[in-house]
Parts: structure tokens; C-alpha cells; sequence
């Protein structure tokens, strides 16, 4: 990801976490690789960013964690989102529409 | 809540790590997978994986960081590793800790003495409340001015009366025995919101009749003591002075009544002022002021104002005294008077007057002694550092944060402040408690917030003191010349070198200090005093007490003075009011034909016969008064050198007829008030010319041919066999009595000598650390000098020149920070002037005494070294 305002980008980061688990529980690599693969490689999330974040907000409480087994019958840890992350995820996408409706506004205006 | 999670991740630590390990390592093997499949070999796949990673370590920690709570970690990991090196370094921290313990235990004494002199509120409710009505010029108030305020006032919710602590004869099961004991009024212990620790304690209707109430509140040590805390106690009787009073109920243990410093033992109502004051009724005329008033403000009520209210309320109680018919200039006079209101807050404070002074005195000294401690501690840890050097150099080396190395190094420093303190604080309570006895003093000295507060703070701000510099320097980012093994000048670096010339500075200020009080304490117990102290046995003694007045009081002191010189080892007895060193009692005013214009007021003593022989006061001239010199005979007086010098100049004063009677006798001066002070002009009468009156107690005076102390029981008994209800106040020797008088003084001269020692036993230690130190990091160059023919004796120069260098430099500072500072302490010496050259010289004399055997030392092992084994020492 561009390096711009770190907050924004927190902010940014976590919302795309919190949709990724929508579908259900993930383990960091495969939110990592969803969030490449939906964006077209676009986005792509630095694992030095990827971890701390998951770990952030599992502190806050919007997400869970518990270990488990991958496809490949490797041990993972698998986070998915608590009823909590829910309400904060419809939220967030909320604010996000606003935003970037906001944007859009200020950047026609000619 | 997360910082509960957070803190279970600070203590699980390990679990975590693995745990963290592992998460990232399947993401790493997914991602090498991935390279795999798309065509690289598995050692790039796995080399490109690593890099997207980036800087694992980095990464590792921003995580960890979110599941822990970061600066406790930390902190423990450095007091871990502190504990670690300093167990590694017994000696170095045993020294370390014990200076630091004692110059923080001896500040927290005496800061601990300091809140309870003066800080501490007596231990009542809300004594910001409570205020002292008093009148000019002293406090005292008579009863019915008491009443008149208490009941017609409007700025109190309550107003209570009490008289001053006295000495009572107080009979407990058959065994009598000298108590403190005071009057007050019923609401006293209402007012004041006291509890009983057992029965009850007094109350307003225990203060209606004169006389009628014989009950009585004990302490909490006087139910200990003679009842076993037995709650029988309650209801049973003791008697005052031979009168009965029934127990009611006892004060809990921290209570002290309004005197802080003293505690009354037995507490009676002002009703029964007749039982301990045989001298008629204080309760009635305004002439007795003898009652101490305090009154608790009403909320919110100003003490302006409720001065204002009191003084219309005293006013008009002043003229209605008066009565209708007084002369207007009367009037006037009677209208200037007025009452003032003082804080009760600290009750009767006279401690903080007396120790103010003196124990700010000790405060700045033991903070220089805190100060040269620190100033060893300091560089103790310099030259440890220097020895870490590497380690702290391959640490920045590698990417260790300089802010997070000085961190780790306080922690060190702050772990010897604080563990020194500990040790400090337990020795300063104890140290405190001895102090308090010695001075005779009680007060509450119990740990206290405030005092842990301080010791705390101190600690701390030691640790950081001593630490910071060190942990500074040490952490300096120039690396090249650290890792390699570096050798600087000869001798400490600057910031070594400052510290120990402060330190010399500091304690040759303390020296000085020092010498200057134990000189005066050796003069004021040299003095020529005027009067012979050995072998002399004091009795205090009043017949009043048991109602003997005039002839009868009279005729008991004949009776005693006879049976004393009957004892085989008695020289001569007498009786005086007044005793040196004990203060004057006795005023009166005399008129000279021919000298003074007006009579003036003198201070009289009022002697038995052999007075001056007793005491071995010498006489001039003229004679003794024997016993030709008795109520019927014409008045004579002796007088001392100093009222002859005053009014008579060179005349021969005998025979010359004064106001008083005729003097016989020049005697000279002697000490009376206190060995401090100037003599005041005095004269002596035979006790037998004046008639004895109530509170007239005397001091039974005996010279004895060996110890004093060992005739006290015949003493006693001869005076049973006369009367047994005549209250002994107290025996002691003159001796006893002078020693006591400088009681204060001693008590200085020997802790500021003890600081003194201490200082100066600091600075040498530092000393020889220090100069210990830089020989060892320099034996190569001396074993090249010696090899190259430098003999002992020049080594032990070369060192010793550097030693001497510092000691001389801290005196260039120390000598005239001292003469300017000495002035401070001039009020309390006796004999010399804080410039004495003697004591300076003396202060000086052991400073470099002591510094020169501790920089001989190192000098020593350094000229002894052995070329060859120096040579290859690396």
C-alpha cells in the first residue's frame, strides 16, 4: 500500500480485515492473499503491517482468534469476527461511503 | 478489558513468543509455496519470501508489542538484570547500598522529627478549627472571663478552658507516686472530639459544683502501667495529693492533650481545683489567670470576625468588672485592652520554638552528608561503567536504542537508591526513637504518610542524581575509541575529579561544624559557673502543698534542715527557691539610698543558712547568714558582684541599708538562669524573712562528703518521719541537674559529629575508590617508568601528587563556603565565633589527615608494583 497518513491507513487496513472475515474465519495469509486477489493486485498488505494490525484489533475485541488446521494440514491461527466486529464493520463501511462520496464531490467540482 | 489480556501477556511471555513464531511461520511457508509454484527454485522461493517480511525482529516486536503491556516488561527485564550484576558485585554493592542508607536513614530521621515538631496537628478533630483566645502579654484568661465567653459568645460551637500540666502526687493501690496531671473544663474532650479508649470521659455535667466532682480520666500509659489494662479499673479510686477520685474512664494511647510534647496522665475537672490548688478558689475573682481558653470556630466563621465579636464581649466584661464608678483615664486604659486569637492547630507549641531552629540546622547537614554520598555513588558507578564499556558500546553497536541503555542503567541506580532506603528507613525509626528519649521529648512519631513520602521521594531523586551522569556518559555514542581497550590521563577524568573536590568541599563544612559545637559544648561544661556542682543533693520539696503556711512552713524547714545535718555524710544543708542552673523564680524591687532613683525590680532567691558554703558560691566579703538572721532580726540581704558593680561601682557595698534590709555580704556571681546566660543582678534573703505563702516550694540543698545520690533514701525517710503527706517532687544531684541543663547542646555536638565522621569517612572511601581505580587502569605505564628506572619513592609521588591535587582544590572551595556559612550557627555556640582560626585550622588539620592516608594507600600498591608482572598485564 502507498505510504500516506498512518492513521488513515490504519483505518483502512482494519476495515478491509473486518470484511475479508465476513466470510468467515481466515488466517492471515489468506486475508493477505483475498484482499490481493479481490483487488486485483492493487492492494497488496505488508506483512509487517498485516500482523501488528491483526493483533491490535483482536486487543479491542472485534475480532477473535483460536488455532486450527489449514487445508494443507498445517497449524494456523484463524481470527474471525465477534458479533462486536460486526456493528463496527457496518459502521465503518458507513463512513467510508460518506467519505468517498465526499471526495468524489470536491474533485468534480471544477 | 484489554489491559487485563495485556498484562496476562507481560506475565505468559514465552507462550506468547512461540506462539507468534509459529503464526508467522506458516505465513512464510504459504508465501515460499507460492514462489515455488510460480517457478523459482525452494532457496529463492524461500529468500524472496523472507524479504517481504522485511526486518523480522522489527516485526516480531510491533506485534508483540499490541499483546503486552510494554513498559513493564522492560522494566522488569532491567531490574532483573540489575539484581543479577550487583549479586555478581558484592562488595561494590554492599558499600554502595550502605552509604546510601545512611545518608537517606539519617535524612528521614530527622525529617521525621521535623513533621512532627513542626507539621503535625495535635491529633484531635479538625484542629484547623480550634483557635487560643488569650490577652496580652500571655495567654492565661481567669475563670469568670472563661464562663462570660463561653456562654455568651457567638463565633464558637464550643469553648474550652484548661490549665497547665502540672507535677501531682497520685496514689494508685497504696503506692504514691508523681504524675502529670491537668485541669479542664467538662466539654473539654467533647469539643475537641476525643474518644475513650475504655469507660467515659468527661462532660459538661461534671463542671457545675466546686468541689463536687472527684472523678477523673486516666491515659492509656497510666492504665497500662498500674492496671494492667484491667477494664475493672474502672470505678476503682486513687487519690490526688490524699484527696479521693473515682476513675471513669481512660484516653485512647495516641491521644496527647493540647501541649504536644507532653502527655498528662491524669485529667480532672476544673471543678476540682481545690484539691490539687490548696491555695483558695481560682474559680471566682478575675485576679488568677490561669486557664488556657480555646474555642472551635463555627463553620465558615472568620477569625477577623470572630475576634471582633469576642473583643465587644470582653470589653463589656471588663467594665462591668470595673463597676459604675471609675475614673475616665481608667476608662480609657480599660478600653485599649483587647484579646487575640492564635491558631490551636498545634495546641500549646512551645516544641516548635525550641527545635525550629536547631533542627532545620540538622536537615542541611544531613542533606550534605545524602549529598557526599550520593557524590561516591556517582562515581563508583563511573568507574563501573567505564569497565562496561564494551558491552555498552557493541549494544549501540547493534542497534540498542541510547535512551533505552541510560533507562536500564537508572533502573540500576534507582534499584541501589531505593534498596539503601529501605535499609535506611527501617534504621532511621529506630535511630529517631532513641533521639526522641534522649531529648525527653514525647511525641508521636509513628510512620507517616508524609515521612514515607519523603523517604521515597529522596530515594528517587538520589538514584536519578547519582545515575544520570554516569548513565550518560557511559552511553556516549563514540564507539571507536570504547571498543578498543582505552586508557585516559592519569588519574580520574574531569566530571570524578569535580565531584570529589565537592565532595571535600562539603565535608570540611561539616567538620567545621562540628568542631565549632563540641568546642562550645567543652566550654559551656567547663565554665567557671560561679558555684561548686560535685557533691551536692538537690530535694524538691513543698509543705504548702499539705496546707503548712507562714510559722508552721517555717518551723518544718527548721525541723528538716536539723535532721538533715545529722546525717553522718551530710557537710552542710540548706534551702533555696532558686538553684543554679534552673532559672529564676523570684522577683522583687528594691530601692538603694543614694544609688537608684526609683525601685528597681531585682531577681531574689531566698536562702537557708550555709547557702553560700553549700554551694561553694564564694564570698567577697562580708558573711554568711546564720542563724542570728530570723523572722524577729533586722532584714539583711547579700547581694552578687554584678549588682554591686551596677550600683555600688568601686564602694564596699557591706553595711550600706537597701529597701530590702541591710547587706551583709558580696558574694560572686554565679549561673543562675542557664550556663548560657548572662548573670543578672541578684540578691539573697534568709528564707525565714519572708513569710511562706502557698506555691512557695524550696530546693532542699546537701553537700555530702561522698556520692550525692547514695544518702537519697535516708533523704526520703527523714522526711516521712516528719511529715509523710509532704510531696518529694524529685532528688537528683547538682551534678545531674547542670548536665541536664545541656542536655541540648550535647545532643548536637554529638550528631553533628556524627555526620562530621560520617562525611569524612565518605570522602575517603571515594578517595581511595577513585585513586584506587586509575592506578589499576594504569599499571602498564607504571611498570614502564619503573622498568625505564623510576624508583618507588617517585611512583608513590606521582599518585599521592594527584590525591593531594583534589584535597587541596576542594579546600580552595570548601575554606571560604565554610567561614561564610558558619555564621548560620552562631546562635548556638558558646565561646567562640563560627571564624574560630583554631577550629578551622583543627577541621582542616583531619581532613587532610584522613584524605592523605586514603590516597596513600593506592599510592602504595602502585610503587610496589612489579615492573615485569606490570608490563604484561594488558
Amino acid at each position: 500500500m502507498p505510504k500516506t497518513n498512518p492513521d488513515v491507513l490504519q483505518g483502512t487496513l482494519d476495515l478491509l480485515v473486518l470484511k475479508t472475515l465476513v466470510r468467515g474465519p481466515m488466517h492471515g495469509y489468506g486475508i493477505a492473499v483475498h484482499i490481493q486477489q479481490v483487488s486485483d493486485e492493487v492492494l497488496r498488505v505488508e506483512e509487517g503491517s498485516l500482523y501488528p494490525a491483526l493483533h491490535r484489533i483482536e486487543q479491542t475485541g472485534l475480532i477473535s482468534s483460536e488455532w486450527g488446521t489449514s487445508d494443507n494440514n498445517r497449524r494456523a491461527k484463524y481470527y474471525r469476527l465477534t458479533a462486536a466486529g460486526r456493528k463496527q464493520l457496518a459502521k465503518e463501511e458507513e463512513n467510508w461511503d460518506r467519505l468517498t462520496r465526499a471526495v468524489a464531490k470536491v474533485l468534480r467540482f471544477a | 478489558m484489554s489491559w487485563i489480556t495485556r498484562l496476562m501477556g507481560s506475565i505468559r511471555k514465552n507462550k506468547l513468543e512461540d506462539q507468534l513464531d509459529n503464526e508467522l511461520q506458516f505465513h512464510l511457508d504459504m508465501r515460499t509455496r507460492e514462489f515455488i509454484a510460480a517457478g523459482m527454485t525452494p532457496d529463492e522461493a524461500r529468500r524472496h519470501a523472507s524479504r517481504l517480511f522485511g526486518n523480522q525482529m522489527l516485526l516480531k516486536e510491533n506485534t508483540r508489542e499490541m499483546d503486552t503491556i510494554g513498559w513493564i516488561e522492560t522494566l522488569w527485564q532491567d531490574l532483573r538484570y540489575a539484581t543479577r550484576t550487583f549479586l555478581r558485585a558484592p562488595v561494590f554493592s554492599t558499600v554502595a547500598i550502605v552509604s546510601l542508607a545512611l545518608g537517606i536513614g539519617a535524612n528521614t530521621a530527622i525529617f521525621s522529627l521535623i513533621d512532627a515538631v513542626l507539621f503535625e496537628s495535635l491529633p484531635v478533630r479538625d484542629p484547623r478549627h480550634l483557635v487560643l483566645v488569650w490577652e496580652k502579654p500571655s495567654a492565661p484568661l481567669s475563670y469568670p472571663l472563661y464562663k462570660q465567653i463561653r456562654d455568651r459568645n457567638r463565633v464558637f460551637s464550643g469553648v474550652i478552658a484548661f490549665h497547665a500540666f502540672s507535677d501531682w502526687n497520685v496514689g494508685t493501690n497504696g503506692e504514691t507516686e508523681l504524675m502529670t496531671g491537668q485541669l479542664v473544663s467538662g466539654n473539654y474532650f467533647s469539643v475537641l472530639g476525643i474518644n475513650p479508649a475504655a469507660g467515659r470521659l468527661l462532660s459538661s455535667e461534671d463542671d457545675r459544683v466546686p468541689g463536687g466532682h472527684p472523678v477523673a480520666v486516666i491515659s492509656y500509659g497510666f492504665w497500662k502501667r498500674k492496671f494492667a489494662l484491667d477494664p475493672s479499673a474502672i470505678g476503682k479510686g486513687i487519690d490526688i495529693f490524699g484527696h479521693p477520685f473515682t476513675i471513669v474512664g481512660v484516653t485512647r494511647p495516641e491521644f496527647f492533650g493540647t501541649q504536644s510534647g507532653k502527655l498528662p496522665e491524669v485529667i480532672i475537672p476544673l471543678m476540682m481545683q481545690g484539691s490539687v490548688i490548696p491555695r483558695g478558689s481560682f474559680l471566682e475573682g478575675t485576679e488568677v489567670k490561669w486557664l488556657y481558653v480555646m474555642g472551635r470556630l463555627t463553620p465558615g466563621m472568620s477569625e477577623e470576625q470572630a475576634l471582633a465579636s469576642l473583643n465587644v464581649l470582653f470589653h463589656q466584661f471588663v467594665m462591668a468588672e470595673a463597676g459604675p464608678r471609675i475614673a475616665a483615664e481608667q476608662q480609657r486604659e480599660l478600653s485599649r485592652k483587647s484579646l487575640e486569637l492564635a491558631s490551636g492547630s498545634q495546641g500549646l507549641n512551645d516544641l516548635r520554638k525550641q527545635f525550629s531552629f536547631p533542627l532545620r540546622i540538622l536537615m542541611v547537614v544531613v542533606g550534605m552528608v545524602l549529598l557526599i554520598a550520593c557524590a561516591n555513588l556517582a562515581n563508583l558507578l563511573l568507574a563501573r561503567a567505564s569497565t562496561r564499556q564494551k558491552e555498552i558500546a557493541v549494544r549501540l553497536a547493534i542497534g540498542a536504542g541510547r535512551w533505552r541503555l541510560v533507562r536500564q542503567l537508572l533502573t540500576e541506580s534507582l534499584l541501589l537508591a531505593f534498596a539503601g532506603g529501605a535499609l535506611g528507613v527501617s534504621f532511621a525509626y529506630w535511630a529517631g526513637a532513641l533521639l526522641l528519649r534522649f531529648l525527653a521529648v514525647e511525641l508521636n512519631v509513628t510512620p507517616n504518610l508524609q515521612v514515607l513520602g519523603f523517604s521515597a521521594a529522596v530515594c528517587f531523586i538520589s538514584g536519578i542524581v547519582f545515575g544520570l551522569a554516569p548513565a550518560l556518559r557511559a552511553t556516549r555514542a563514540d564507539l571507536t575509541s570504547a571498543l578498543k581497550q582505552g586508557s585516559g590521563s592519569f588519574g580520574p577524568k574531569r566530571l570524578d575529579r569535580l565531584l570529589v573536590t565537592t565532595q571535600v568541599a562539603l565535608s570540611l563544612l561539616l567538620l567545621l561544624g562540628a568542631t565549632l559545637l563540641v568546642r562550645s559544648l567543652q566550654n559551656l561544661k567547663h565554665l567557671d559557673a560561679g558555684f561548686n556542682r560535685d557533691n551536692v543533693l538537690l530535694v524538691s520539696i513543698d509543705p504548702t502543698f499539705t496546707g503548712y503556711e507562714g510559722q508552721r512552713a517555717a518551723e518544718f524547714y527548721k525541723e528538716l534542715l536539723n535532721k538533715m545535718e545529722a546525717i553522718p555524710s551530710v557537710r552542710s544543708a540548706t534551702v533555696a527557691s532558686d538553684v543554679p542552673p534552673g532559672g529564676l523564680s523570684w522577683f522583687q524591687d528594691i530601692t538603694i539610698p543614694g544609688a537608684t532613683a526609683k525601685p528597681e525590680r531585682v531577681s531574689v532567691n531566698h536562702v537557708g543558712t550555709r547557702f553560700f558554703e553549700t554551694f561553694g558560691i564564694s564570698i567577697l566579703s562580708g558573711r554568711d547568714f546564720d542563724l542570728r538572721d530570723n523572722e524577729t532580726a533586722p532584714k539583711v540581704i547579700a547581694i552578687n558582684e554584678t549588682l554591686a558593680r551596677h550600683y555600688f561601682r568601686r564602694d564596699n557595698p557591706v553595711g550600706r541599708p537597701t529597701g530590702l534590709g541591710t547587706i551583709v555580704a558580696v558574694v560572686k556571681d554565679s549561673k543562675f538562669e542557664s550556663l548560657r546566660a548572662k548573670v543578672r543582678p541578684m540578691v539573697y534573703r534568709p528564707f525565714l524573712q519572708e513569710p511562706i505563702s502557698w506555691g512557695d516550694g524550696k530546693m532542699l540543698a546537701i553537700r555530702t562528703t561522698g556520692a550525692p545520690l547514695q544518702i537519697a533514701p535516708v533523704v526520703r525517710r527523714a522526711i516521712r518521719e516528719i511529715d509523710s503527706k509532704v510531696p518529694v517532687f524529685g532528688i537528683t544531684s547538682m551534678a545531674e541537674q547542670v548536665n541536664d541543663s545541656l542536655r541540648q547542646e550535647r545532643l548536637f555536638a554529638a550528631l553533628t559529629s556524627l555526620f562530621g565522621v560520617l562525611g569524612l569517612l565518605l570522602v575517603c572511601i571515594g578517595l581511595y575508590g577513585i585513586v584506587g581505580y586509575a592506578v589499576a587502569r594504569r599499571v602498564n605505564e607504571i611498570g614502564l617508568r619503573m622498568a625505564l628506572g623510576a624508583k618507588p619513592a617517585n611512583v608513590l609521588w606521582l599518585v599521592m601528587r594527584e590525591s593531594l591535587w583534589l584535597v587541596g582544590a576542594g579546600l580552595l572551595i570548601g575554606i571560604p563556603a565554610a567561614l561564610a556559612s558558619a555564621r548560620w550557627i552562631s546562635a548556638l555556640l558558646f565561646g567562640l565565633t563560627p571564624l574560630d582560626p583554631l577550629s578551622l585550622a583543627l577541621s582542616i588539620l583531619i581532613l587532610l589527615l584522613f584524605s592523605a592516608i586514603a590516597g596513600y594507600l593506592p599510592a602504595r600498591r602502585a610503587s610496589r608494583v612489579d615492573p615485569m608482572v606490570a608490563l604484561r598485564y594488558e
